[in-house]
């Protein structure tokens, strides 16, 4: 097998010399400085450089909300800012004690002490979605773990994915930050990337929320967290209180015009409780499309060959989408309800939609209702996150053993409360470990954890029973493993 | 920073001490130059043995981006295979190996 050496020097062979190669060659030449650098620091040194960056982020908060929704033409800026101050405030509040270099716990009963290390530099794919708030977060957790961030910005927010990473190093650097310990690309194109995730160097992929590039990434060779938008079915059960869960939906899927990966794509209620939600939806300024306005929904806002939201339709309040499909709806509507009798292909409605508009599915009855939610899972990316509104513990226990997730919130909204540290006591993250198709080596939010190298030391702490037990026990095949684990298991 | 020729004239070694950090590494780049420089001015034959560059790191405490620049630049001035980097510790040895450097480590 190639040394690590070895590799690094045969980065290329074969590739065509582009351009991109030697961009790529450079960048991660620095990162490859930096991350030895970075090693250097003590605990003390990285939370001070932590605690700047996050201050001089938090700062900036509201410019850099106006530019990214500027730049991108969607999501809210008030909105967008409430993301700033979630991936720089309540992050920097949960991380702020953490232990991340050295040795991080140490238990000399067990004999065991953990030692964090850094993993190496970080490439983050950062989507148009919410570009900024992306950055602060990822670069606040590669700061933390000493890793070395280099960003790679969606074309449609190249300004505000420069603006948020120059502040970010800029305070990093007067902090005695290592020199290049943040890189952001100029420029996004799919060859910099493909040769930047070759890298021998590079440690790890963060897509976020970048469908362009998952086949890229997983044939890098490289490890690869996805991020990607989700389908995420949220279940109205019978015993919930509709009015609180109508109220939670409607302020989380209309969070920066839908605009969250984790955001809630379809409703699902039984028929009992159907009537009772459509009337608070409506009293909540929620606009139920009735079928003419559906076909024009569709027509209009829907690409006709992969059945994907238009891009001028994303991240749009529900009256500008309502103009550009060319339908009526009252005045205030802050969200658009389209009913569906089945999800699938070709019915573009069931989809996964990136603005203030959702599926509406009635079921007769709670077992057809936990189907449909299983369906409507596997379609976009899987092993995210679902929704239920219940208060029937037995019902929210069968939902969560049958759908394939990583998280079931439960009362919650998904999108604002999957984050964590605001409506749950999940750690803050803003990366939720997703694919196309389920595989994934983390099922979690990505936070510091993940970008730490522990090392494990094991000092000697022998097992009594195992010390007791006389071999030959296990040599004699007449005795069963109920007889073995009776003498194992003999406690004197 | 101190160096010396060895005997045969063709071996330049600077030795460095301490921490090298951004401060103290940006004049060190000059004095590499001025020092392999003045080599060069001194040749007299039509072909002299190349000069070789050690780098050693015997007493360095902290290692700075610029000084894998330094020894990147020094590696490029002279002719492949002669520079080389000496009396590394385990510490360093790794930061060498994380910043792609390692190719320059001297055999132990």
């Amino acid at each position: 097998m190639a040394s690590f050496t070895e590799k690094q020097a045969a980065y290329g062979e074969g590739a065509a010399l582009t351009k991109e190669f030697f961009r790529a060659k450079a960048v991660m030449e620095k990162a490859a400085f930096a991350s030895a650098v970075f090693r250097q620091l003590t605990q003390e040194q990285v939370d001070r450089i932590v605690e700047g960056v996050y201050k001089a982020a938090f700062n900036h908060r509201v410019t850099l909300a106006k530019m990214a929704q500027e730049e991108t033409g969607m999501g809210v800026w008030q909105h967008k800012t409430l993301q700033h101050v979630f991936a720089t405030q309540i992050l920097h509040e949960s991380i702020k004690c953490e232990k991340t270099v050295g040795i991080i716990s140490r238990d000399d009963n067990a004999g065991l002490t953990e030692i964090a290390e850094p993993i190496g530099p970080v490439l983050a794919a950062v989507t148009d979605i919410n570009p900024t708030a992306s950055i602060l977060f990822t670069a606040l957790i590669c700061l933390k773990t000493r890793n070395p961030l280099i960003i790679s910005p969606h074309p449609r927010a190249l300004k505000a994915c420069a603006e948020a990473a120059r502040i970010c190093y800029q305070a990093a650097l007067e902090a005695d930050a290592p020199e290049d310990c943040i890189q952001c690309l100029d420029e996004s194109s799919r060859q910099l990337d493909h040769a930047l995730m070759t890298h021998p160097a590079l440690a790890l992929i963060l897509v976020m929320g970048r469908t362009d590039l998952v086949e890229t990434s997983r044939s890098s060779g490289t490890p690869a967290i996805l991020s990607l938008p989700g389908h995420v079915p949220v279940l109205i059960d019978v015993s919930a209180d509709i009015p609180f869960a109508v109220k939670s939906i409607m302020a989380s899927k209309t969070f920066d015009n839908g605009m969250l990966l984790a955001g809630e794509q379809a409703i699902v209620v039984e028929s009992q409780a159907a009537d009772a939600v459509i009337q608070e939806f409506k009293k909540q300024h929620g606009h139920v499309l009735p079928p003419q306005d559906l076909k024009k929904v569709e027509a209009r806002l829907f690409n006709s060959e992969d059945g994907a939201l238009q891009p001028e339709a994303r991240g749009q309040s529900a009256e500008k989408l309502a103009i550009f499909a060319g339908i009526t709806v009252p005045a205030g509507t802050r969200l658009l309800l389209a009913p569906q009798d089945q999800p699938g292909k070709g019915r573009p409605l069931s989809g996964v939609k990136l603005a203030p508009l959702i599926g509406l599915y009635v079921r007769k009855d709670l077992d057809s209702a936990i189907s449909l939610c299983l369906e409507l899972n596997s379609q976009g990316s899987l092993g995210r996150v679902a929704g239920i509104y219940a208060n029937n513990d037995k019902v929210v226990a069968t939902f969560a053993q049958l759908l394939n997730v990583g998280y079931l919130m439960v009362n919650t909204p998904v999108a604002t409360g999957i984050a964590g540290g605001v409506f749950t006591r999940l750690q803050p993250a803003f990366i939720l470990s997703s694919s196309p198709d389920g595989k994934h080596v983390v099922h979690e939010s990505i936070s510091i954890r993940q970008l730490l190298a522990i090392k494990r030391i094991c000092r000697r702490r022998c097992n009594e029973r195992w010390q007791a037990i006389s071999g030959d026990n296990y040599l004699d095949e007449r005795l069963s493993a109920d007889d073995v684990a009776a003498i194992y298991n003999r406690n004197y | 920073m101190n160096s010396k020729y060895d005997e045969s004239g063709h071996t330049l070694t600077f030795f460095f001490t301490g921490s090298l950090d951004t401060l103290h590494c940006r004049p060190l780049e000059g004095a590499i130059q001025n020092a392999m420089d003045a080599h060069l001015a001194k040749k007299t034959s039509p072909l002299p043995k190349p000069l070789q560059v050690v780098f050693d790191v015997k007493d360095v405490t902290f290692l700075c981006s610029f000084f894998f620049r330094i020894c990147l630049s020094t590696a490029k001035k002279t002719r492949k295979g002669n520079f080389r980097i000496t009396n590394a510790s385990p510490v360093t040895t790794q930061l060498l190996k994380i910043a792609g450097m390692d190719m320059f480590i001297a055999a132990i």
